[in-house]
């Protein structure tokens, strides 16, 4: 029989350890067969020393649950953890993590480029890269608008 | 009626606020009624109402302009996101 989508969502001020996420999962459903894992960090742009993360309490813890239940509508998952540290943060610390378990690897990857996909444009959180003596906040690409459009499809 | 409206990001400096509690005409039934009301009345507020890449959320909610509006709602002004 299936059973329902274990789901874990996050907002966090402090960092995140990817194999704690994965032990803690193991522990709470066993050996699960494909489990696909994804991690962002803060990316070493020329002139940035460091990201603020701005989000809006209540709304942002929503907004990444809503899509953490999409994904699970969407594609036959087991499980899927999905963590997103807020406030100052230096180069190459990590941002966000996306883990997605499923029978098959294919539901477990499309699951989670969705996931991550939707972060980018539907959930409130805003990126401001403070340099030496700048600060001004990231705008958001055209690119990742058309990406969002194509799972729309 | 009275709302709350919040603002984030780049609104936040733009209108030098995160959050005002603001009087409104209780015919106003719509978020379009409303952004054009502000338009007329908060001339403070013209660079976020003008952006037309603004989202809008409605007591935590993403929103369209026909959205309903009523006494007490949180509407709050969002600039494209950039989480991720």
């Amino acid at each position: 029989m299936d059973r329902p989508c274990y789901q874990k969502t996050r907002l966090q001020a402090e960092d995140f350890s990817l194999n704690a996420e994965l032990d803690a999962l193991a522990g709470e459903l066993g050996a699960l067969p494909a489990v696909a894992t994804f991690t962002g960090r803060v990316r070493p742009d020329s002139g940035v020393e460091e990201l603020f993360l701005e989000h809006y309490p209540g709304m942002t813890e929503k907004a990444l649950q809503q899509i953490v239940e999409q994904a699970s509508a969407r594609w036959p998952l087991d499980a899927v953890v999905l963590i997103h540290r807020f406030g100052r943060l230096k180069l190459g610390e990590q941002i966000v993590l996306v883990i997605t378990a499923a029978a098959h690897r294919k539901a477990a990857y499309s699951a989670n480029a969705f996931i991550m996909d939707y972060l980018k444009s539907r959930v409130p959180l805003w990126k401001q890269a403070i340099g030496p003596d700048t600060k001004s906040w990231i705008r958001a690409t055209d690119q990742d608008i058309a990406t969002l459009k194509l799972w729309q499809e | 009626m009275s709302l709350r409206f919040k603002f984030f990001a780049q609104y936040r400096e733009a209108v030098g606020l995160a959050q005002a509690d603001l009087e409104v005409p209780s015919d106003i039934a719509s978020i379009e009624q409303l952004l054009a009301w502000l338009g007329r009345h908060h001339s403070d507020w013209l660079a976020v109402l003008k952006d037309q890449d603004k989202l809008i959320g409605l007591n935590q909610e993403l929103v369209s302009p026909q959205a309903r509006v009523s006494a007490g709602d949180e509407v709050a002004f969002l600039p494209p996101m950039t989480g991720g």
